[in-house]
Order: C-alpha cells, then structure tokens, then sequence
C-alpha cells in the first residue's frame, strides 16, 4: 500500500466529515462540534479536527473589549517593557477563550479591578488616561506581595497573573528567548557540559562511566557488541 | 480504505497500531503474510514535515504549547489524552482512575518518554519471593532473546551493569550526563541511592540501516523526523507496510467486537468507520488484539461467542481485572548552586540521561515491590507557563518578592536551570478488586460501543512504598540544598501517590497463564478459549514490574508474531 496516497485518502475524506453531526461528547460544556478524523492547520504541526475546528471557531470570536485590550496593552508593557512585540494581548485573548475557566475572568475582572481603582484614586480616570508616574504609583502597592501574608488583596491577585502571563508570553517569544539565553533547539551534538561548568560546581564524570559514553565522533560507525552485549566499537 | 463490503480473509487482522500491534504486524507482514490493522485514529508518519511538530517554536502555537487539547502540551505528539470528546468512561464510587488514549496510528508510542527497561527474573516469578500477586507462566530466560532481537532492531542505549533484576542488554553507548543529573546522582549516592546511566529507546550510534541518529533535541514526545527515537509508526507499522507482506491499514476505524463462529473460532473483527459512522466488517484467519489493555478488556468484554455469555474468552471472569498501573510521584525543589548557570545546549535526548534503578531488598523493608528514580531539570526550551514559580525562587534565595521590569527578568534568567526535580515509578501489586468492566448503566460511546467503568483503589503496599519513596526523594534534594516545591504530603494526601492511570502503564486486564479457570490467555498469550484469538499488548501482563512495560510488550510480541507463523504453517490454526 502507498502511505502517501492512504494519507491523501484520509485528508481528502477529512473535508467531506469535517462537519459531521453535533457533540455527543461527555462534556456539555463543550459545544466544539466533533469530528474524528484529521484535518490541517497552518503552523505548528498536524492537528486533528476536533482541534482544528476548536481553533477556528475561538478565532472568530472575540473576547476582550478595544477598552481592555489597550488596558493589557499598556499594563502588560509596564510588567515587561515592549512585551506588547511579543504578542502579549494577543495571547491573552486566546486563551480567556482557550482556557476560559483559567484566564477570562481572572483578566477581565483584573482589568475591571485596575480601572475601579484608577478612577477613585485618580479623578475618575481609567488606568489608560494616567501619567506614567500615577501607573506606576498604582502598581508599586499590587506588584510586591508579602510572602508571609495569610490574605491576599484582588489587585496583588491580579498583578501575579498578569505577570504571570506576561513572563509566559515574553519568554515563548524570539526576544525572550534570546534574553534568557536558550541556544537549543536545533540540530546539537551532545557531549556533556562544557569542563568550566564542571569545574566551577565541582563535578566530575565517574571513571566507571567515562569511556563507555558515545563518541560522537564514531557514532555514525555501525554498533558492533560481542556475544555478551558488550560493544567492541564504542 | 473504500471498501464497503469486504469478502477479502486477511491471514490476521490486528486492531491497533502502537508497540504490541506494531510489533505483531511487522512480524507477520515481513513473513509475507496478509493483514489488516484497524486504527482508531488517523494515519500518523513523523518523518512527514507536513505532520511534525519537532523543532517548532513555542510561539508557532497560539496558545505557547499549553496542553488545552494535549495533556502534554501543544507540540505532544499523541492525539487524545485522559479525556476524549465522545469517548467517556465511568468509574466506581471513590475510584480516580484516569484512562489515557491516544487515537493514532502508533498509539501512545508516539510520545512516550523512551524509558525502555527489561523485566528481570524476578518480575516474571515475583509471586515465588513474596507470595503476593501472580507468577508469570513463562521465565526471563525465555524472554531474553526477544528482548535481545528488539534491542537490535530498534536501538536503546545504557550500560551493562550485571545487576541481578535489571538485566544486561545489547546497549548502544549512552549519552554523558547534564549538569543537573551529575548533581543529582553524587548527592543521591551520599544518601546510598546509587544511579545508573539511563536506558532509552533512542539511537545515539548506528544500529542498522532503518534508524536515523539522534540529533539532540531533547523532544522525542513529538516524535522524530529521524527516527532516532522508538515510534511504532515509523519503526513497525510503516516498515510493515513497506514490507514482503500486504498491509491493509484501517484508519479512523474504532473496533467494536470480534465476531466468532459457532465453535467459539474468531472469523474477523466489525468496527465503525469514523468516516461514515457505519459499521463493517472483515474477515481474517486470526485476530490479535492490541487496542491497549483497557480498549483489549472492552473489545473481549462486548464480544460473544456461544457459552461465552460474560465476554469472548472471560469463562475464568478475569477478563478486566488485575487490572494496575505504576505507581508514581514527583518531588521538585530549587536548588540554589545552579543559579546564574553558563548558557549552552542542555536539550540532550529526550528524556533522563540517568536513573536510580530499585536498589534495595524488599525483604527487609515494609512493602512488597520496589521503584526506580527518573529526574529532571535542566537548561530548557521555554513554553506556557514558564516563569510561574518566580515568586517562589525569589523567595528561596531572599530577593524581594514580586516586582515587574528589567528587575524581574534578571531574576529570572538568574534562576533559569536551577529547577530540579525528580520521580518515583514503582511497581503495584495487581488486584483482583481493580478492574473495568462494561459500564451497567448501558452508556456508549458516540460510535455506539459500550463503555468502560474503572474500579480501583491503592493499597498500604503502595502507600507504604509512596512514603519511602518521599523520604528518599526528599533526602536527596536536602542533601542537594534544594529549596522543595511543596511539603511532605501525609497520609490524608496520599502520600503524593499519583491517581492510577497516570503514569499511563495500565497492564493485566487478560493476564496469562497456565490456568484458564485463573487467567485469559496460555503463555502465547492466545484466549484460552479461542483458538485463533491472541493479545499482544498489556493485557497480558501477570504482573507488572518497576519498569516501564514497552520493551516487555515488544518482546513478547515479537514471540508471539513468529509462533503465529509457524502455527499458521503447520495449519493449527
């Protein structure tokens, strides 16, 4: 049988059964239609239908508000200067609709939060209409949460999940990858730690072990054991 | 895949697509046999750039890999998880056994996380040291060349380390250690827990011909483009397809039932095309189920044959129960030394490149059956949630709590890599309580098949052993100066035991042995009593052990494929 042409077989069927029925999952609180055979999306790898069609249907809905997305906007690039370039309002549009019971109320009554109290406070201002210093002012008493306090305020609740989403959102984006410093990824030849790293934390391979690890230089050379299993071409 | 009617008789249909149906249909079709494997999922080839996930950035994906419709996360490779819209299952009154499936072709071997461990002697005769559980009807000895062959074909890497449980192998040469696991294993051996280099099913040296060579991604759970790591996909199914044989591949095609003739003699398997949402059926000489132990149970289960009223093959009633998974739980801690770390490429395999194998004599203790020791840790790539115990490190190391800015992030890069953590898997003791059965509330699934409901319940064997192993994996982190995550759990938290079903190991729910008023299959691993019906997944497990059970199910898959074909041609069957 060709693979390729059963795969082909099976993705053009997907476009005939993408719609198939409604859900008679477990779950009534999903309403995705279901559908059991795969379909594609652009982007990150194959999904199924059932995702694909999830996927679709949250991007034609919109959750937040242009109020509160521009209120994300200018919180979020407080909590990590241009974070907004990492797609930060973006991501917490999707997943208030991806994970709503996560993330949409916990943001959007954050935001309703950070506004009540920037409007009592600041002469009936949103958090939007403040000079930078009056935001500032405003953060600086929800960003420090006292570790030892057995109650927490809704501003201190809420500015941990916005720095929590924004520290997801920077660091899973290009600039915040380069920032921390992650160089993986990518084709690599494993070969251990570099000796300074060993050296500076004072640890050292086990004799045992040292000359049975792979030499990647060999390793491309055909394994051959004796009858015992033990290799003769490491 | 257009057939409608099919009077075609395959010489086996195999129903399911991961390590023991993948193992069974290479055998078979590379001895030129006929066959059909029906698939509840879709058609899966890592080596297709269109499908792979690997190497792709976490912002490729809207939601940065968080696990919304994948337990582990966006980029996972298998397609399905604990829950499944449309595919419910029910469970006892206080039972929290959770059911992972995987609707694809190669099953869960897609993801999996490569840890590839051979019994050892004692885990087949286990009943025979402690008097609890069941021996297996068969001995290590006689599972030793399969477990050779497989090693062979497939490639895993380790040590020989003669020791007396965890046995020798034909290794491919390991990988060096990460910094974090080095620390681990010398803090672990001052506290007298000795660890090993690790052995996984992942290509570090040429094995033969049709595997690649790792690349060092450190994500085999996407499954690799290479095929440097194990996927009954790329390793078995579609080489069998390629293969001497003629491999008809059912896709999206949930099997329903082996239907039988008057004599009890399976004719061939009906399903219901995910396509259509109509059932069909076709017809083979012999019928290996492979679904997976608790999808095998059901297919027996909702099966008859005549005088087999209580499910095909289940006279001795034991087809669902013994029904155990490993035990499992994790402890992770900050460990302030690996602060401020050199940034290079950590990715290494995908998985631990070292692991503490059970090290201790049950006799002397006060449980019955051991664990081994994973770990993990490291310089990784970012995805959902990274950065979400910031405050905790802060507060570790006595920075001022919280914060936003240039700050923050050079706290954060600061503690990068200094998260470590590891797990204990061990081996339960198989119950004849702990069981599915065909739910009696008459529920279906939305193919119309009737569902499992899950009876299971740990026992002081594995809450005993949980405690030991939180005082162990905790003496290890104190040693270590680790800052720990979360307090010892106590007897009210179960000791941290995991619910079963996991860690995903779910064996014995047609467990073999020579005694068919005590057991489902002989030690082929055929029903009692059917002649032409075998199981080559979980399911038969008389016991489970502390490893984890792929190797085991390609063992003795691999030795059932050949006694088929020579059955077949001596024309028993």
């Amino acid at each position: 049988m060709d693979r390729r042409k059963t795969l082909k077989t099976i993705l053009g069927g997907a476009v005939g059964t993408a719609f198939i029925g409604g859900s008679v999952g477990c779950n009534p609180d999903n309403p995705a239609p279901v559908s059991a055979t795969e379909a594609e999306t652009e982007g990150y790898g194959l999904r199924t239908a059932y995702e694909a069609e999830r996927e679709e249907q949250l991007r034609s809905e919109r959750f937040f508000s242009d109020h509160e997305t521009e209120t994300l906007v200018v919180l979020g690039n407080i909590i990590i200067p241009d974070v907004e370039e990492s797609g930060f309002s973006e991501l917490c549009e999707f997943m208030a609709k991806d994970q709503p019971a996560a993330h949409a109320t916990r943001l959007r009554g954050g935001l309703a939060w950070l506004n009540a109290e920037s409007s009592r406070r600041f002469e009936g201002k949103p958090f939007t209409e403040l000079d930078d210093d009056q935001r500032i002012e405003l953060v600086d008493e929800i960003a420090y949460p006292d570790p030892e306090a057995k109650t927490q305020s809704a501003g201190v609740r809420f500015f941990n999940f916005a720095r929590y989403m924004a520290m997801t959102c920077y660091y899973t984006s290009r600039q915040g990858i380069n920032d921390l410093g992650y160089v993986g990824n990518q084709a690599n030849v494993w070969d251990g730690p570099p000796q300074e790293v060993l050296d500076k934390h004072g640890l050292a391979y086990d004799p045992k072990w040292l000359p049975l690890y792979v030499d990647q230089s060999k390793r491309a050379e055909q394994v051959q054991w004796d009858e015992q299993g033990n290799i003769i071409n490491t | 895949m257009q057939i409608k009617e099919n009077a075609k008789e395959y010489d086996a249909i195999i129903v399911g697509s991961g390590a023991g149906g993948g193992m069974t249909a290479r055998r078979l079709a590379e001895n030129g046999l006929n066959i059909a494997i029906i698939e509840a999922g879709p058609f899966f080839d890592p080596t297709d750039k269109e499908m792979a996930t690997q190497l792709r950035w976490p912002w490729e994906s809207p939601r940065r890999g968080a696990s919304t419709t994948r337990p582990f996360g966006d980029f996972n490779a298998a397609f399905g998880g604990w829950d499944i819209p449309g595919e419910p299952y029910t469970t006892f009154p206080g039972t929290d056994f959770q059911w992972f499936r995987s609707r694809m072709l190669g099953g869960r071997t897609n993801h999996w996380g490569r840890i590839s461990l051979r019994f050892g002697p004692d885990d087949f005769k286990h009943y025979d040291k402690d008097g609890i559980g069941a021996n297996w009807p068969i001995t290590y000895d006689e599972v030793k060349p399969w477990y050779d062959k497989v090693d062979k074909l497939i490639g895993i890497f380790g040590t020989n380390e003669g020791l007396p449980n965890d046995p020798d192998g034909f290794f491919l040469p390991p990988p060096k250690p990460r910094l974090h696991e080095m620390l681990v294993a010398k803090h672990a051996k001052n506290v007298g827990v000795p660890f090993v280099p690790s052995r996984l099913s992942i290509v570090t040296k040429k094995v033969n011909d049709e595997r690649g060579l790792c690349f060092y991604c450190g994500q085999c759970s996407r499954s690799c483009m290479v095929k440097a790591d194990f996927s009954s996909s790329s390793a078995l199914v579609i080489p069998a397809m390629n293969s001497a044989g003629h491999v008809d591949l059912y896709t999206d095609s949930m099997a329903r039932e082996v239907i039988t003739d008057s004599t009890g003699r399976a004719t061939g398997v009906s399903y219901v095309s995910k396509e259509d949402r109509r059932e069909y059926t076709i017809k083979g000489k012999v019928v290996v189920l492979a679904a997976g132990a608790c999808e095998t149970a059901r297919l027996l289960l909702n099966s008859r044959a005549p005088g087999q009223e209580q499910g095909l093959g289940n006279g001795s009633g034991v087809v669902g129960r013994y029904l155990h998974d490993s035990t499992g739980l994790n402890v992770s801690g900050f460990v302030p030394s690996l602060m401020d770390r050199q940034r290079y490429n950590e990715d290494g395999v995908g998985g631990l490149h070292v692991y503490a194998p059970w090290w201790l004599d049950n006799r002397k203790l006060d449980f019955p059956r051991g664990y081994h020791i994973e770990v993990w840790g490291g310089l990784g790539m970012p995805s959902y949630g990274f950065g979400g115990s910031l405050l905790e490190m802060q507060r570790a190391v006595g920075e001022r709590v919280g914060g936003y800015g240039r700050k923050m992030l050079d706290d954060m890069n600061r503690y990068y890599g200094a998260h470590v953590g590891m797990a204990m898997r061990g081996e339960s003791v198989a119950m004849y309580e702990n069981h599915c059965e065909i739910d009696p509330s008459g529920q279906v699934d939305e193919w119309g098949i009737p569902i499992l409901r899950f009876n299971y319940k740990w026992t002081d064997y594995e809450y005993k052993q949980a405690q030991h192993a939180q005082q162990t994996l905790r003496g290890i982190m104190d040693d270590m100066g680790a800052e720990l995550i979360s307090p010892e759990p106590g007897k009210e938290q179960e000791y941290g035991l995991l619910a079963p079903g996991q860690i995903i190991h779910e064996v014995g729910t047609a467990r073999m042995g020579d005694d068919p008023k005590t057991s489902v299959t002989d030690k082929w691993g055929k029903l009692h009593e059917s002649p032409n019906v075998f199981i080559s997944d979980a399911a038969v497990f008389s016991s489970q052990a502390d490893k984890n059970p792929t190797w085991t199910i390609l063992a003795l898959a691999w030795r059932q494929g050949e006694h088929i074909v020579e059955e077949l041609k001596k024309m028993n069957i």
